[in-house]
Order: C-alpha cells, then structure tokens, then sequence
C-alpha cells in the first residue's frame, strides 16, 4: 500500500516538474509573477513527495518487502537494521532517488534563501532545475523504477553486496552526492543568468557558498571513500586511481579550478567565459561520473551493478553540453572582459596558471581513464592504465599546485613588486632549498622525494607564517598591544575570514601532501605465522595467539589474535579478520590496523592454513592518518570561508529587507 | 571565419568526440573483462608435467595431432559444468586422432582426484607444475580456459569460460579433415 | 617574536622531514624489494582492479614466485617484465610502455598543457599590449623604486 503511494508520488512530482518548467517558462515571457510563483510552489510539493516515495522505499527494506525487486535484490532478512537502511542507496534505482531527494531539497532552499534578492535570475535556474528533476524522475518512473514490483515474489532477498556492508555506506555515498548534486546549483544560476543576459558577476557571489558546500562534500566524500578502501580491501592503500574514483576526481579537480577563478572574476572582472566553462564542464562531469559508474563501460572495482541506463545518461550528458554551449555562444558578445593592465608576476595568474594546471590534471584522468577504448578501437589491442601510470603524470603536476599555492600567497592582485616578492619569498625558499640539499645529501632519495619535500616545506612555511601573520596582532604599537591582547587576537581572529578560510585550506592540503608523501616510505612484507611464533617486521614483534571464530548478525567470522610488542613490550592485540558472508562464496578481509600519528601498522589476514598457521601480509604506513587529519582541517577552512559573505551580497540584502 | 566560431565548433567536436568513443565503449568494445589471448597464431610452448597417474608427458610426443589444452580446477564451479562436456567430446574423437589434456592449476592434489573421480574424467590429467609454470606460460587468467592447439603445434584459438561442444567439433572436423 | 617563532618553524620542519627520512629509510632485503616493485607493475588477471602485488588469488601468488625465481636467475627488471608481456600480452602491465601508439597516451597531457600555456601567455601579452595603447602604463621606473623605498622603511621600522 505504502509503496503505491510512493510510486504514485514519483509520477506525481514528474507532472509538477512539467508544469514547473512550463509555468516558469511562460511566466518569464508574459511576465506574470503568480505563474512563477505556483512553479515555486510545486517544487515544494515536489519535495514533500519526494520525501514520501523515498520513505516509502526504506521502510519496504526495512520489512524486508521483496516484492519490490530493487529490494530482493540488495536485501536479504538476514541483514542487520542499519544495513538494510543503507541499502536503500546500495543500488542504481536507490541513489537515483536519494539523489533526486537532495535535488529537491536544495531547490527548497535556494527557493527560500533567495525569495529576496536573485529575483532575476532565479526563474531562469529554476527552469534548468527543473529540467535536471525531470530527467530523473523519467528514469525513476521508467527505466530505474526503484518501487517496481517483481512477480512471482522471491522468498528471500538475494543479499547486500558485503563490500557494502560497511559503515562507510552511511556517509560515503550520500556524501559524494550533497557534492554531485550541489554543483547542479552553481550551474543552473550560471545558465540562468546567460539566459537572462544579466552577466554581472552575480551568479559567482550568490553561489559562492554553494560552490564550497559542494566542494567540501565532494572532498570530504573523496577521503571517507578512501578511508573505506582502506579498511576494506586489505592492501595497504586508499586510493587506485580506479575508473570510479577517477569519475569522482574529475569534477573535483575541475570544481577547485573554478573556486579559484570565481575570485579572478569577482576581483578582477575577467575570464568570465572561462568561469562558465568551468562549471559547465564541473556540472557535466557530475553526471559522467554516474556514467561511469553505472554503464560498466570501464573495468572498476565498483562495477558491481551494471544496468542500462548509461547511454540515457550519455544522452543528457551530451544534449546538456551542446545546448549550453549554444546558449554560451549567443551571449558570447555580453562576456567579453575589459582587457586591464597586467603584469606577468601577479595573483591572477598564479591562479590562470593554477587553472591550467587543474584542468590539466582533469584532461589526464579523463584520457588516461577512456584510453583502453582507443587503443583498441583504433590500435586494436587492450591495454591496462592504472596506478603506475598516473602516478608518473600526476606528481609533477601535484608537486606544480602545491608549490602554487605557496607562491599565490606571496604575489598581490594586479601587480607585485620583484622586490616585496624577493624578501617575502627569501626565506622559505632558503630554508626549503637548504633542508632539500640536506636531505638528499645525507640520505638516498629518489629525486620524486627531494621535490615534493621542497614544495612542502616552502608553500607550507608561506602558508603557515600568512596563517600566524593574520592571527597575531600587528607589532606595531609593542606598549599598547600589552594591554589589549585578548581583545586584539579576538578582533584578529574575526577579521578577514575569507583570508583566513583560504589559508587554513590551503593548510590542510599541505598536510594531506604530508600524508601522501608517506607512501614513499611505506613497508610492506609477509610471512606466514604458526601458533605461538614470534616474527619482526619494523620495530614491530607480531605474535600470533590463535584463531578465534565468531558469529555476528549474519556474517561468520575468523580472526586472528596477534599480540603486538614494540621493543618487547606488548602495546596492543590486533585481530585482523577473514568473514564469510551467506551471499558470497568469497570470504571479505577486515584489516586491523594499530594507529598512531607517525605510523599506522595494518594487517590484513590472507589465509589461514589448515595446519593451523596464518599468512598474513603487513604494511608500515607512515603519515598516513596526516590525510585523515586534513579532512578536519578543511572543515574548519570551510567553515571560515562560510562566514563571510561578499560585500555586494550584504548590500543587496539591506536593499531589499 | 571569426574566433569565436572557431572554439564554439572546437567545443562541439570536443563533446561529440567524447560521445563517440562512449558509445563505441557501450556497443562495440569487448568485454573490458576479456582479455585476449597474445598467442594465438604462435608456436604453444613446451610443456612438461607428470599425470596423475605417474606418466611424464610433453606436446612434442602429440606433435601431428590436434590438441585441446584445457586448464581447470577442482575449486572452480564453471569447470563442473564443462566436465561431461570435455569427457563425451575426448570419448568421440581420442579415437580419430585427437589429444584431451587437462591441467589442474593451484589445486591440492587430492581435490583434483575426487573431481577426477566424481565425474569419470579419462583424458591425459596433469597437475600443473608447484610454481604454476604451466599455467603462466600459456598466460591463463582464470579458469577454466581451453586453447585449441593444430597440428604443427601452433595454438589456434583460446576460449575463456565454460566450452561449448560445438566449438570442439568445428576445430576437430577441420582439423581431422587435413 | 616573529623571529623566535620562525626559528620555531625552522626546528620543527627539520626535525618532520629527518625523521621521516631516518625512520623509514631503511632497507630490506634487497630481492624483496625487487619483486614488490616489479609485482607492482603488473595487473592481476583475476582480479583486474588490483595488482599483482596487491592480490592474494592464486594466479598472482604463482606470479610472486616466478619474479623472485627470474630475478634470482639474475635476470634484469626489464626482462621480467618481458618475460610477461610475451605470454600475457601488453595487456599485463598497469603502465603501457611508452611507443607506438601508447605514445598518443604519454604525451598528450604535456601537449595540451604547452598549447594552454602557449595560448595564456599570448592573451596576457597582447592585453598589456592593448592598456599601453589605451595609454594607461603599468608602474614606472619611479613608481616602482617608490615602492620598494617604502617597503624597506616599513621593514626598518619592525
């Protein structure tokens, strides 16, 4: 019954969305206000039912109702509560939906937010919203229905794949999709307004918080799914450079370059056909990314559920592209940017240089990601791109963005002086330069390690003494900052949040490069351990106790009790685990890791023999939590950057309150 | 013709080149799973092994005969399906001249000889060498996979995954024929 | 302050990098290491997404081993790639070699990069030269010595 009312809101809110689009389309042409008002109104219904068929799913998985297909195939009655929840999105038809609810959500809000100030060019984006909706809800009715019914009913549910199984489900996909989906914001207003013809820098200030909304869940998505890798899979790494994750990287990387050169624009007034492009591209790899991942075109750990609706998704991705670029095109003559004065040293272009370098690094993962289709579509034979491949490319052009950000910070807008940029820059690079020398000097390093410590410490130390430099009262008055210390460092540590946001960030990603730089000095070995052996790996003794068998929710699961000592102390009892899951033949691995901020010892269990001994295979990770780590960071850059709003937008908003 | 329309059709060659090797990707690309086989059309390499039963074999004794080399296991569900298969086809044409050898891969011996036993398998049976050697060399990628090996020692075809009859009956009928 | 503090940095940045170095730059037995980095180049047949190195299927296990023999056979890096790629085709390895067609794959990045920077560096030139025209300079010899004068007087004072 509940499902009935869900299905019938899906093609309900369909309906809307055409009377949506309609209404607001002849609302703008004949200017009748109450036209656009009702489309805003039905968007709000539209949520509500959203809501209601994406409750109506949950609980068909949470009674274990299998004459849902979507439900008999990612459930099973077995399967605890809170996975039977997360399942909800553990297949194509469900993280449609869930998309589709987040959709409808941020229309809610930018319908809300901007009831004042936008009026312009909010109908406009609307209509492009409200084009996306339907292109969703017509494969959520159709093609991807995910209430469809399936007949004759299965007794049992056919399980959730075990790699899903994870707490990751919880934050790591509806997270990437507050990211995917939060782009479609800052896209529709960019349309919108060259629709409008209003080509004014306000579509940049009022999406400004949106494009860092989606831009954190988007990174914050990135890392947990790497964090999930990590503890999943059992060797050693959080990130394969595999089709899906690529997917994922491409509207990042296109995403941070148009975070950067929004503040061109907003600044300097120039490369606002660059700026469109940019989201166009962001907005459009969003969507490709779920092509990737659903088409099964591409070999991927993620491949898991194939389905049909690909080309409907290279269809949109396509018409979305060549409809924009002709409305780009017609308005081409309203974009053209003042030419102003520059000079070659200045922020700007640090940051044309930082775009250049973005989208670069974007054009590799997208080539180096199709290229096995054209190698054997036009050289005939299969090839494998994978890890080692963009490594090589991808860390000089790593190496490049950190060193920028460093230097961005030294160089002012418009122009900067050879000689302020000589005595700011004088000591970090002495000290990057004399600490690399040293470093290469009296250890053997591969020059990929001389260069990426180099960039580390210079833009590092730049970021962190802007960092203190903007948190420190100023020196000049000695004898009255005595006195007002806490008021001054209070009033500092308020001012210029943007400033600071971005430097915090910026900090972060130099911890994260810490992080990565780790991988260099990574170990890894192993060793097969009979009962009561002892064996040293590091400074680790891994001393293996026995097997102990257990049996959780629906899962049995052999673990290995290791005893570890560091110089013959015991400092903790890791227990990797081998668990079988009733679906499938395959036994998952679920690694023990000893964590500690300069090392991470992981163990995953490979094997256990039937004379009674386990293999296991062990890695050092060093650095690697400074990843982790940089997720908190960025969030508190993040939230830096949030708080301050562009002054033109505070300004419209006294207008109009 | 002005700049602007220069990069507006620069774009839509972009998109439409990105579509077009998607598209190819969906419809024309092989199974990026499959790999195929970089020996077909070359010499099959020697192989050297000793059956279950005890005998030592080796391809230059069969050379002027048709082989079919296949490689399985005891552990891998899509060899049961083709066990009879490989059996009937062993039973009607071992007689006219063709060779069955089977190569069990990472398997325990034991295993392979209740799988032997379980479905009455009497072709030429070896295990394959403790390091795998066999297998890596004719660059085996799961199991099971069977190569159809001609006469002059040549491997003609590499097929991944369970083995039809009518495949074996297409290659021996040519092959016999000669 | 400023100045302790910056020693402060210093220390702290030296002593992060050399203990990086001295902790983990130790060496293991050298055949090891070979075959984990050679094991690393190649793609696991069964489990495609993985590495040899990475992967526990049997395949990739036979594969461990037969590295470790060629290498103890004295063989060099390149013939045990070799000796891979002829029974398993280009396929085996996770990088492509860099020829022939692989070429397009290696070089094209760096094309589009050049042809980007070629293209900015273009743009900004006729701009500067475009505001010269129009007769608004950029800063002058004066300017800019003014400039840094102050600058430096700023700095004296601290």
């Amino acid at each position: 019954m509940f499902i009935n009312i869900g299905y019938f809101a899906l093609l309900t809110s369909l309906g809307l969305m055409f009377y949506a689009s309609l209404a607001l389309t002849l609302g703008i042409k004949y200017d009748k206000n109450e036209l656009i008002l009702s489309a805003k109104l039905s968007f709000i219904a539209k949520f509500i039912l959203i809501a209601v068929a994406f409750a109506s799913l949950t609980y068909a998985f949470i009674v274990d109702d299998f004459s849902i297909q979507f439900v008999s195939l990612h459930s099973s009655s077995d399967l605890p509560l809170f996975y039977k929840i997360t399942a909800v999105w553990g297949g194509m038809e469900g993280s449609l939906l869930l998309w589709e609810l987040i959709l409808s959500f941020f229309i809610v809000c930018i319908i809300i937010n901007y009831h004042k100030i936008n009026r312009d060019i909010l109908p406009y984006s609307l209509i492009i919203l409200s084009l996306i909706s339907l292109f969703l809800l017509f494969l959520l009715v159709g093609w991807s229905n995910p209430l469809e019914r399936v007949f004759p009913v299965p007794p049992e549910g056919r399980g959730l794949n075990p790699l899903l199984q994870n707490p990751g489900m919880i934050y790591h996909p509806p997270s990437l999709y507050l990211g995917y989906v939060g782009f479609s914001i800052p896209f529709a207003f960019a349309i919108g307004s060259l629709l409008r013809g209003k080509l004014d820098n306000q579509w940049i200030l009022s999406t400004r918080r949106w494009t860092l909304f989606s831009w954190f869940f988007l990174t914050v998505g990135m890392m947990l799914g790497g964090e999930w890798a990590y503890l999943e899979l059992g060797w050693g790494g959080y990130w394969a450079w595999d089709p899906v994750e690529n997917a994922s990287l491409m509207p990042w990387l296109t995403g941070t370059a148009f975070l950067h050169s929004v503040i061109v624009q907003e600044k300097r007034n120039t490369l606002k056909i660059w700026n469109m492009l940019l989201i166009i591209t962001t907005f459009s790899l969003t969507i490709l990314g779920t092509f990737i991942t659903r088409s099964g075109v591409l070999n991927s750990v993620h491949s898991f559920a194939k389905s049909n609706i690909g080309p409907a998704f290279l269809v949109f991705i396509v018409i979305t592209l060549i409809f924009t670029l002709i409305v780009l095109k017609t308005r081409l003559p309203l974009l053209q940017s003042q030419a102003k004065s520059s000079d070659l040293m200045n922020k700007e272009n640090a940051f044309l240089i930082n775009n250049i370098v973005f989208t670069g690094m974007c054009f590799t993962v997208l080539y180096g990601t199709v290229f096995p289709l054209l190698a054997e579509g036009l050289a005939d034979k299969k090839i494998s791109i994978q890890a080692p491949f963009f490594n090589t490319i991808m860390l000089p052009m790593g190496l490049i963005t950190v060193f920028l950000m460093g230097i961005s910070h030294l160089l002012g807008w418009r122009k900067t002086s050879k000689n302020m940029l000589f005595h700011n820059s004088k000591i970090p690079l002495g000290v990057a330069i004399g600490l690399t020398v040293l470093v290469g000097i009296l250890l053997s390093v591969t020059w990929e390690v001389v260069l990426l410590s180099w960039v580390i410490v210079f833009s590092g130390w730049v970021i962190l003494s802007e960092l203190l430099k903007s948190y420190l009262p100023l020196k000049r008055k000695p004898a009255e900052l005595k006195l007002s210390i806490p008021k001054e460092i209070i009033s500092a540590f308020l001012k210029n949040n943007r400033k600071k946001g971005g430097l915090i960030i910026h900090l972060a990603i130099i911890i994260f490069a810490i992080g990565v730089s780790g991988n260099f000095y990574s170990q890894e070995t192993s060793f097969t351990l009979n009962l009561d052996e002892r064996k040293q790996f590091g400074d680790y003794a891994i001393q293996f106790e026995e097997v102990k068998v257990s049996r959780e929710h629906n899962t049995e699961r052999y673990g290995a009790v290791l005893k570890i000592f560091k110089q013959n102390q015991q400092i903790t009892t890791l227990v990797p685990v081998k668990a079988y899951y009733p679906t499938s033949p395959q036994p998952m691995t679920e690694v023990a890791i000893h964590r500690t901020i300069p090392e991470d010892l992981y163990i995953s269990l490979s094997s256990i023999n039937n004379n009674g001994s386990v293999t296991l295979s062990l890695f050092i990770n060093p650095l690697i939590n400074f990843i982790w780590i940089s997720v908190v960071v960025i969030f508190i850059g993040v939230i830096f950057s949030f708080i301050y709003t562009p002054i033109q937008i505070k300004n419209k908003k006294e207008k109009f309150i | 013709m002005k700049k602007s329309n220069i990069y507006f059709l620069l774009g839509i060659g972009i998109v439409l080149m990105i579509f077009i090797v998607f598209i190819y990707g969906i419809y024309f690309a092989s199974n990026p799973r499959d790999i195929p086989s970089s020996q077909i059309g070359k010499k099959a390499f020697e192989i050297h092994t000793v059956t279950f039963d005890g005998q030592p074999i080796t391809l230059r004794q069969y050379l002027g005969k048709p082989i079919i080399l296949n490689f399985w296991a005891s552990w891998c569900a899509t060899c049961w399906k083709e066990a009879h298969i490989l059996e009937a086809a062993h039973q009607e044409y071992t007689p006219q001249g063709a060779v069955f050898i089977g190569i069990a891969i990472n398997d325990e011996r034991e295993a392979s000889l209740r799988f032997i036993k379980k479905y009455n398998k009497t072709y030429i049976l070896a295990p394959d060498d403790k390091t795998g050697n066999i297998s890596l060399d004719y660059g085996v990628t799961a199991v099971p996979e069977t190569f159809l090996i001609d006469k002059k020692g040549v491997i003609q075809n590499k097929i991944l995954g369970a083995i039809h009859d009518d495949i074996i009956d297409q290659f021996l009928s040519k092959e016999l024929k000669l | 302050m400023m100045t302790s503090f910056k020693s402060c940095l210093v220390i702290f940045s030296s002593l992060l990098l050399f203990s990086i170095n001295f902790l983990y730059a130790q060496s293991e037995s050298e055949i090891e290491n070979r075959v984990r980095t050679l094991a690393n180049q190649l793609r696991c047949p069964t489990c495609q997404s993985q590495s040899v190195k990475d992967s526990d299927a049997g395949l990739s296990l036979n594969m461990k081993i037969k590295i470790r023999d060629l290498i103890q056979k004295g063989q060099s890096d390149a013939e045990v790639l070799d000796y891979f790629v002829k029974r398993y085709g280009e396929w085996i390895l996770r990088s492509p070699p860099k020829s022939g067609f692989n070429l397009l794959l290696w070089i094209m990045p760096g094309i589009i990069m050049l042809i980007a920077t070629l293209v900015l560096l273009r743009s900004l030139k006729q701009k500067s030269r475009t505001v010269d025209a129009i007769g608004k300079p950029s800063l002058s010899k004066a300017e800019d010595l003014e400039i840094s004068r102050r600058f430096n007087n700023v700095f004296k004072n601290k």
